[in-house]
């Protein structure tokens, strides 16, 4: 009888059990790890795969909680330097350029790339379509604006016309000293460097026709935005890194995938954002994101090597920076499985 | 109750009923062939009809396929005529392993290129890079100086000649289909490639033909390279570098050719075509949406099963009209029927059909009449009966009652008869001689016999007119025995027999009863045993019998009775036979009156008989108890 009913009461506390099983969530979800992500600058498109997959619970599938924190410029108007606020530990990656990344290391500083959104330079340099300016070598005789020779920009300048062997010194040169497209349009400048899918869909939209000369159609190529860590957390965190970076890769295929929908989550990021012309800037990214024969997310040891040479070439890193060190493929590589 | 009884079992009965069966049945019957029609000749429609569909796409995918590889094949062959002069090659082949730098060597190649742009229409311009990618001759000077390394034809056209697969320019977005033929020095080094920039619009312009596909016909290319559309689709919303799917899409992609129905990259079911093209790593596709495809044949069966609806209904309604044809005559008939045998002999079937079911109503109305017949004839007879009881029943209260006032009258007289004679005999009115005397005592005897024969007849006479009155009284039958024994003793004596009273013990001692007609009846019955025994004894006993009734038996060792007489001796005015009267003289009414008196008392008599031993009548009488005695039983 006491067996009988002990065995009742028994059956009774299991049954609870499982209807409490039933009904609480069901595995619940460990606690979100928290990573921040330094960006190079303020959301724009550029960002999208970050934001879709933050939006599509990418991050949350890797069991990570992204904060995204605005690169340009601070309240004082210093700009932010991304690396540093990823090596002093303020942002667990960051984005930035290959060349800031190489400039970096040659200082000795610890960061590493481990993957990157723009698989071609988004480097143009552009004109009115009345001046007829289709070539580097139309520039010769032109006012051109130059930006910073440490800077990305500047140095595929640099390298371009080197490369295409034009005599700089025919063209008038002129420091960059406004980022707006004025210049441009009153016709101050006949030449400005610009992102392929940025300001010339800006003009567009303001019906100037523009014409572009694409860096990278010369063989001027870097990685505009790279994904990267520092050394630290590759050494202590790789899981972190593979579960941050696989997220990424595969909000980029989200984003290219539904250019309309990368549109409409990025310019929920910021009010500064207008939907039309993101939407048109990701449909010029869409190339740029993933070109013919390529992978998302993917860099290539070409790419890094020609970068790092110009840059040696142009004085701005010395020969011992050791490429192979700015950035690793081992993470992209368990992604692709190969 | 009984109504809402009968009430349910007819609801009940109509789903069974002989008319919904029929209808069922027809219906069943008229219904299904031409369901089965209908449903074999949509199938072979529907199989006709989508072979024409296949065909006819199968067909267009043919076409678009043999004009892509005409124009691959052209193009090719354009690019090889291009450098077929030796002149020409060696031109190309010093310049670019010599004089790469030099203007004037790049000029004269660049007019060479210009000129064989000029003298075809397969491309929109033609270019020449090293071996490094950078483009050192074209006949679009922008090309000049451009690199291609990271093309995705590059690496491919170092290896042979060929198409490359179509893709979208980084800068322009422009769609770039590119032939390379590699440039070989006398040594048979590469030295370069020359390439040609197919314009974009040429497969857009084939997949635009839709000769023979309907509205909703396209045909259009998809690459290996992201799923992106390389023709525009036909229709809004589609731009072409976006990834599409589709099972058609994803099988093409997968190098499969064929063909099926699936839900197209617009949402909408097609049924597709898909080829794959290896040359150009890209998918044809050759859709057209499946509710235009099929129309035909919707209509078709549409109209089939319109055609299947009516005919369904008529054969119902026919059905109906058939089986309440067949139903009604039956349905009148069960009314006739049940007025029938509710007692209305009038009624007649009413069925004018030329069929079974008219002949079963003649047989049912003819087999009506005979029954009305042989009813009124037996009613007849009844009543005949009825009519004739009643009057034997008259005359036989009419002689009993002129029995019973005849008795009366004739006792009168008969009385007044005897009276004188014993007051003659005893001398009053003046002594007699002996003779007289002699004479007045045999007066005095017949007439003495004369009023038993009568009071007998009034006796019997009473009891059949119904005015006897039984008592019941309490009475001893033991004291009833022997009350008995004494008056008869000396008749037995007279005769020289003996007389045995024998009582039950187990009989009560008190009875409930009619004492005096009890002692009437046992005293005929001792008599008559006196009456018919010479020699031996008389017995009178009284059975308890165990049960309701009792019994007066009386047991004599006569003559016995003849087996035949057996069945009359109780009738009036009988004996056994017409001589013993005279020999044993009495009324002959004696064992009618027993009879009867038993009868009315509710009881019955009985008797056996065997002839020269003698003869056993046995009353039986219900046991019936004082109430005292009874409470105390």
């Amino acid at each position: 009888m006491f067996n009988r009913r002990f065995r009742i009461v028994v059956l009774f506390v299991v049954l609870i059990a499982l209807l409490a099983g039933c009904s609480a969530p069901a595995t619940p979800k460990a606690e979100l790890t928290p990573v921040k992500v330094q960006l190079a600058w303020v959301p724009t498109i550029e960002y999208s795969p970050f934001y879709v997959a933050d939006q599509n619970g990418l991050f949350a599938d890797e069991g990570l909680k992204a904060q995204f924190i605005n690169g340009g410029f601070d309240e004082s108007g210093k700009p932010i330097d991304e690396i540093a606020n990823v090596v002093d530990g303020k942002a667990d990656f960051g984005m930035t350029t290959s060349e800031k990344i190489l400039n970096a290391r040659s200082k000795g500083t610890p960061v590493v790339a481990i993957g990157a959104f723009y698989q071609r330079s988004p480097i143009a340099f552009i004109s009115l379509a009345d001046k007829n300016i289709t070539k580097p070598q139309d520039f010769v005789g032109k006012n051109v604006f130059v930006d910073d020779a440490a800077g990305s920009t500047g140095i595929a300048y640099v390298a371009m016309m080197s490369s295409l062997g034009i005599d700089r010194t025919q063209i008038h040169e002129i420091p960059r000293d406004d980022f707006s497209n004025d210049p441009l349009t009153s016709g101050r400048v006949d030449v400005m460097s610009a992102f392929i899918n940025n300001q010339p869909v800006q003009l567009g939209q303001q019906g100037v026709k523009v014409n572009t000369v694409l860096a990278s159609d010369y063989g001027i190529d870097s990685y505009a935005n790279v994904i990267f860590t520092t050394e630290d957390m590759i050494a202590n965190h790789p899981d972190m890194v593979q579960r941050f970076l696989r997220a990424t890769v595969k909000g980029i295929d989200a984003a290219i995938s539904d250019p309309q929908k990368a549109a409409e989550i990025t310019v929920g990021y910021s009010d500064a954002l207008n939907l039309e012309s993101e939407s048109q800037s990701m449909e010029q990214a869409l190339p740029l994101f993933k070109p013919a024969g390529t992978q998302v997310g993917m860099m290539t040891d070409a790419v890094w090597s020609f970068t790092s040479e110009t840059m040696v070439e142009q004085g701005l890193l010395t020969g011992s920076t050791n490429v192979k060190q700015a950035y690793t493929l081992q993470f992209l590589k368990e992604i692709y499985g190969n | 109750m009984i109504n809402q009884a009968s009430m349910q079992s007819s609801r009940f009965r109509s789903l069974t009923s002989l008319r919904t069966t029929l209808t069922a049945a027809f219906v069943v019957l008229s219904v299904l062939p031409v369901a089965a029609a209908v449903f074999f000749s949509s199938q072979r429609i529907q199989a006709q009809s989508q072979a024409q569909v296949n065909t006819l796409l199968d067909a267009a995918a043919q076409n678009k396929l043999d004009t892509i590889q005409n124009w691959i094949a052209g193009s090719q062959q354009t690019l090889r005529i291009a450098l077929a002069h030796e002149d020409d090659v060696i031109e190309m082949t010093d310049f670019l392993s010599f004089h790469k730098d030099d203007e004037a060597a790049r000029a004269a190649v660049t007019k060479n290129l210009t000129d064989l742009l000029a003298k075809q229409q397969d491309f929109v311009s033609l270019f020449v890079y090293d071996l490094n990618g950078e483009i050192v001759a074209a006949t679009d000077p922008v090309d000049v100086g451009k690199f291609t390394k990271t093309a995705p034809y590059f690496e491919g056209s170092l290896v042979a000649d060929s198409v490359h697969p179509p893709f979208y320019n980084v800068g322009s977005s422009d769609l770039n289909l590119i032939f390379t033929r590699q440039i070989i020095d006398e040594q048979g080094k590469l030295v370069g490639v020359m390439a040609g920039r197919a314009n974009p619009n040429t497969l857009a312009a084939f997949m635009a033909q839709r000769a023979g596909l309907g509205e909703t016909g396209e045909t259009y290319l998809v690459s290996l390279e992201s799923n992106y559309f390389l023709t525009p689709s036909r229709f809004e919303g589609f731009p072409q570098r976006r990834s599409y799917h589709s099972e058609g899409i994803n099988r093409s992609l997968a190098g499969e050719d064929g063909l099926a129905s699936y839900v197209g990259y617009r949402d909408v079911p097609v049924i597709g075509v898909y080829r794959w093209l290896p040359d150009l790593q890209v998918g044809l596709m050759v859709e057209e949406d499946q509710a235009e495809a099929y129309a035909a044949l919707q209509q078709t069966q549409r109209a089939n099963l319109i055609a299947a609806v009516v005919a369904a209904l008529i054969s119902v309604i026919a059905g109906s009209v058939l089986a309440i044809r067949i139903v009604r005559p039956i349905g009148a008939l069960t009314r006739v029927t049940q007025a029938l045998a509710a007692g209305d002999l009038t009624q007649r079937a009413a069925i004018q059909a030329r069929n079974e079911i008219g002949d079963l109503g003649i047989a049912f109305n003819q087999m009506a009449s005979q029954l009305g017949e042989t009813l009124q004839s037996l009613e007849k007879s009844v009543q005949e009966a009825r009519v004739a009881t009643a009057m034997a029943r008259e005359a036989n209260r009419l002689k009993s009652e002129f029995l019973s006032t005849m008795s009366h009258e004739l006792r009168t007289p008969l009385n007044a008869i005897i009276g004188f004679t014993e007051i003659m005999m005893a001398g009053m009115s003046g002594p007699m001689s002996e003779k007289q005397q002699h004479k007045m005592s045999r007066i005095h005897l017949n007439s003495k016999r004369l009023l038993d024969l009568i009071n007998d007849l009034l006796d019997l006479a009473k009891i059949e007119a119904g005015r006897v009155d039984v008592l019941y009284e309490p009475f001893a039958p033991r004291d009833l025995a022997h009350g008995i024994r004494a008056q008869m003793e000396s008749l037995a004596e007279q005769r020289g027999l003996g007389l045995v009273v024998r009582v039950d013990p187990q009989l009560p001692t008190v009875l409930l009863g009619d004492a005096g007609r009890i002692e009437q009846a046992t005293k005929n019955l001792l008599s008559n045993a006196i009456k018919f025994t010479k020699e031996g004894s008389v017995e009178l006993a009284l059975h308890a019998n165990g049960g309701d009734v009792w019994e007066i038996v009386v047991t004599d060792s006569g003559i016995g009775i003849p087996p035949h007489a057996l069945e009359y001796i109780f009738d009036e005015f009988r004996q056994v036979d017409g001589t013993s009267q005279r020999a044993y003289g009495g009324s002959g009414l004696g064992l009618a009156i027993t009879r009867n008196l038993s009868r009315i008392m509710g009881g019955d008599i009985r008797v056996t008989s065997t002839v020269g031993q003698g003869s056993t009548f046995t009353i039986t009488l219900p046991v019936s108890l004082p109430e005292e005695l009874e409470a105390v039983a």
